[in-house]
């Protein structure tokens, strides 16, 4: 696995390359040390999402402290994978939903214990897909925020605004996501 | 969406956000949007969603209490997987585990199931195991394993079922059966044939099982 510190330093420095190895490699992390902890806890048990990633950031990353600019990009991979992986995730479910024996539903990944308001999300990642095709960084905000758990605070440090436009642009997205995640119910 | 129109509606909401009611903002709407009716509607429908929204996407997903985590699909000695019954894994690749497995309908007899491993099933992967699958389904010759069976597990996961063939390394066969200098390259030739055949398919095999 090449190194995640090299990864991101070439990542910061906009090599793409490295960006997607990176992603792949914090994914990858993330999944198996879920995998890891589930083994060592009973089935069904709940696990923290943010000692999921700090994990991950130590192993990946090692004892020693990265500059503030490599702890940003590793937190924004982090987030992307989260999203993946629990996008993943309803997708499976639904699909299981579907079609196909109930009778053992096991999901080998990891999924929210509580969804506030059902939200869809599927539906919410194809709607942030499409808003990152107009408007990528409201849309990296958007999963910094809901993906990563960071503050606007945090996310606007991240994506290099002011608070105040970063709760602006927060505002915007949030209406513009709800009424295309909302738009798509109405279809049903 | 139009990037063009999606910027001006950002500004637009922005703007009508910060009057102090609905009706004032409903006026600077019309001002604003008169030559742009279609605009007007668009931002006003976004108005609305962003009333309407209440808590959506505030609580972080991830934050929300915690993630659960649900067990990997290990496979275990006598689980089923669809007519199939689990008894022994007997090899490993990259992306696939080979199980021995038991068929009762509609016969009795061993196979081999091929699944791939968990947490291994990104597009990617599945593609590649399909494409597997039907390259050996394509295939028609004694000396390559026939494709009986193909599925998927309740939460997804691809699975083909072939032919048991009990293979070992073929030196040791030859040593084993003691077989002449003809008789191994008469060996040989039939193994050609089988890739050959695989080849004449358009398809090139990595591990080659005597």
């Amino acid at each position: 696995m090449a190194d995640v510190t090299q990864l991101l330093d070439s990542a910061k420095r906009g090599d793409r390359h490295a960006a997607n190895e990176l992603l792949a490699a914090v994914y990858a992390e993330l999944r198996h040390l879920a995998a890891c902890k589930l083994a060592r806890e009973r089935p069904g048990q709940t696990l923290q999402a943010t000692a999921l990633v700090h994990d991950a950031y130590l192993r990946l990353l090692g004892q020693e402290s990265a500059d503030w600019e490599n702890r940003q990009h590793f937190f924004a991979a982090a987030a992307e994978a989260m999203r993946r992986i629990l996008v993943e995730t309803a997708r499976r479910k639904a699909r299981v939903k579907h079609g196909g024996d109930l009778r053992r539903v096991e999901l080998d990944a990891i999924s929210p214990a509580v969804l506030p308001e059902a939200i869809d999300l599927v539906a919410l990642d194809e709607a942030l897909t499409r808003l990152s095709e107009i408007d990528p960084v409201k849309a990296k905000l958007v999963t910094l925020r809901y993906f990563g758990g960071l503050t606007v605070v945090q996310a606007s440090e991240t994506l290099g605004v002011s608070r105040a436009t970063a709760n602006r642009y927060w505002t915007f997205a949030r209406a513009w996501l709800y009424h295309e995640v909302s738009k798509g119910d109405h279809r049903q | 969406m139009d990037r063009v129109q999606y910027e001006k509606a950002e500004e637009v909401f922005t703007l009508a956000l910060q009057k102090p009611s609905a009706s004032d903002r409903a006026h600077f709407l019309d001002k604003a949007c008169k030559d742009d009716p279609s605009l007007g509607a668009y931002v006003g429908t976004l108005l609305k969603a962003h009333a309407e929204a209440g808590t959506f996407l505030d609580v972080p997903v991830a934050e929300v209490g915690d993630l659960e985590v649900n067990p990997p699909e290990l496979e275990a000695k006598g689980m089923e997987i669809g007519p199939y019954k689990i008894c022994e894994p007997i090899g490993e690749g990259g992306f696939g585990v080979v199980y021995l497995a038991e068929q009762e309908e509609p016969v009795r007899r061993k196979v081999a199931l091929k699944i791939i491993k968990p947490g291994m099933d990104t597009k990617q992967v599945v593609t590649r195991f399909e494409m597997e699958r039907q390259a050996l389904a394509l295939m028609d010759h004694p000396s390559i394993a026939k494709v009986f069976d193909a599925g998927a597990t309740t939460t997804g996961r691809p699975y083909f079922v072939m032919e048991l063939v009990q293979g070992i390394p073929i030196t040791d066969y030859c040593r084993q059966a003691k077989l002449s200098v003809p008789q191994r390259l008469k060996l040989f030739v039939d193994i050609c044939h089988a890739v050959q055949h695989a080849h004449q398919k358009r398809w090139s095999f990595r591990n080659l099982r005597g």
